[in-house]
C-alpha cells in the first residue's frame, strides 16, 4: 500500500519541519534483529509509539533511505529496545552509517533470537504486522509476541539534545502542608 | 530450513501498560472547530508524532472507542497544539468527558479555522489525509497545512511513568 497525498498546499521545507518537530520530546528505541549469517542489524528511531492493547501492536516510522531496514525487513521480526539515559554512546554508535555498528555492545538474544542490548529500558520483541509508504517513511506495525522491563529510566531526545525526564514536582495543597507541618 | 517454533505468550493488558509506561512520550491537543454548529472540540494524544518531511505529514493515533475523535474529523481540517510543561491544566480539561472543553482554556482561531491553544510550544495546522485501523486503535495520517512556532523557548510537557514531567538536557 502507498499512501501519498495527491496534493499538500503548504510549502513546508524539510528544513523547516525539522525545525518545528524538533520541539516534540520522543523517546528513543534501537530497532534490532539478527540474520541467518549472525550479523547483528540496529536502527535508531525515534518514532516507536504504543498503538494497540488489544491485541499489543506497536508501530515505528523509519526513513525510505533508510540502509539498515531494508535487511532488518527480511527477517520479519525485531526488539525495540527503548533505550535508557545512560546509553547514549551506544544510540551515537547505532546511529551510523555503515557496518559494524554491533561491534562491542553487550547484548543478549530474545526470546525471538533478535537482540537485548543490554541496559536498556525496557525490551519489546515483535513480528511485523503491516508495513506502509507514506511519504518518504515507511510505518511499521509489529504484533508483539514478548515484552519485558528492563532496567533504568529511559532517554529523551529533543531538538538535537539528548535529555532526561524531569518530574514536575506539584505543589502540596495547602491542607496538606499544614497537616505535614503539624505532625 | 524450519520455522523456529515461536513460544507466544499471551501479553494482557497490565503487562503492555507497564511495559509500554516506560516510553517518554510528548503531549498533544487535537481540536477542532464544527463547521456547522460552530462549536469546538478538543482531545489529548500522547502518540503525535513525525511521518514524512517530502511531504509534509504527521500521525498519530486515537482509541477505537473514542467519542471526540469523531467530532473532531467531522471539520476535516484540524489543530495540533504542542503542550508545555505548564499546560497540565490545559492537558486535563482537554483529558475530561463532556462538552465544550475549550471553554475553560485560553484559546484563539488561526487562518485555518481552527483553535489554537494559548500558551502552547507549536501549533499544526492539518488534514486529514487517510485513517486505517490497526488493532484497538484508528492510526490518522495528516497533511501539515501550516506550523508555527511560539516565541521564546519553553520546556515541554512529558508523560513518562503515569506522571506528568518535564525535560532536562543532558549535560
Amino acid at each position: 500500500m502507498d499512501i501519498t497525498p495527491s496534493a499538500v498546499p503548504a510549502d513546508i521545507t524539510p528544513a523547516y519541519y525539522r525545525q518545528i518537530l524538533g520541539k516534540l520530546p520522543t523517546g528513543v528505541t534501537a530497532i534490532t534483529g539478527v540474520n541467518d549469517d549472525d550479523e547483528k542489524l540496529g536502527l535508531v528511531v525515534g518514532t516507536f509509539q504504543s498503538l494497540s492493547l488489544e491485541p499489543p501492536l506497536v508501530m515505528f516510522c523509519v526513513d525510505k533511505s533508510s540502509s539498515s531496514w531494508p535487511k532488518l525487513r527480511k527477517l520479519q521480526k525485531f526488539t525495540a529496545n527503548i533505550l535508557s539515559d545512560d546509553q547514549i554512546s551506544l544510540c551515537r554508535s547505532l546511529s551510523r552509517k555503515g557496518p559494524q555498528k554491533f561491534e562491542g555492545l553487550p547484548c543478549s538474544a530474545g526470546p525471538l533470537g533478535t537482540p537485548h542490548l543490554d541496559g536498556a529500558a525496557a525490551y519489546i520483541d515483535c513480528v511485523v504486522t503491516a508495513e506502509v509508504l507514506v511519504g518518504d517513511h515507511y510505518m511499521v506495525v509489529g504484533s508483539v509476541t514478548n515484552m519485558d522491563e528492563g532496567s533504568g529510566d529511559a532517554l529523551l531526545f529533543r531538538a538535537g539534545k539528548f535529555g532526561q525526564y524531569l518530574p514536575i514536582e506539584i505543589p502540596a495543597p495547602a491542607e496538606a502542608t499544614a497537616a505535614r507541618s503539624a505532625s | 530450513m524450519t520455522a523456529p517454533v515461536l513460544e507466544r505468550r499471551r501479553i494482557d493488558s497490565d503487562t503492555y501498560r507497564a511495559v509500554m509506561r516506560h516510553l517518554p512520550t510528548g503531549v498533544a491537543a487535537i481540536c477542532s472547530t464544527d463547521p456547522v454548529t460552530g462549536a469546538q472540540n478538543g482531545m489529548i494524544v500522547g502518540t503525535f508524532a513525525s511521518l514524512s518531511m517530502e511531504p509534509a505529514l504527521v500521525t498519530f493515533s486515537v482509541m477505537h472507542s473514542s467519542t471526540s475523535w469523531p467530532r473532531i474529523s467531522e471539520a476535516g481540517t484540524f489543530s495540533v497544539s504542542l503542550l508545555a510543561e505548564d499546560q497540565q491544566q490545559v492537558c486535563r480539561a482537554l483529558s475530561a468527558k463532556g462538552e465544550d472543553k475549550l471553554s475553560a482554556v485560553d484559546w484563539s482561531e488561526s487562518g485555518w479555522g481552527t483553535p489554537h491553544l494559548h500558551g502552547s510550544l507549536a501549533w499544526f495546522d492539518c488534514r486529514i489525509e487517510q485513517q486505517f485501523t490497526a488493532g484497538d486503535h484508528l492510526v490518522v495520517i495528516a497533511s501539515v497545512l501550516d506550523m508555527t512556532p511560539a516565541e521564546g523557548a519553553s520546556a515541554p510537557l512529558i508523560f513518562h511513568g503515569g506522571r506528568f514531567g518535564s525535560f532536562r538536557e543532558t549535560a
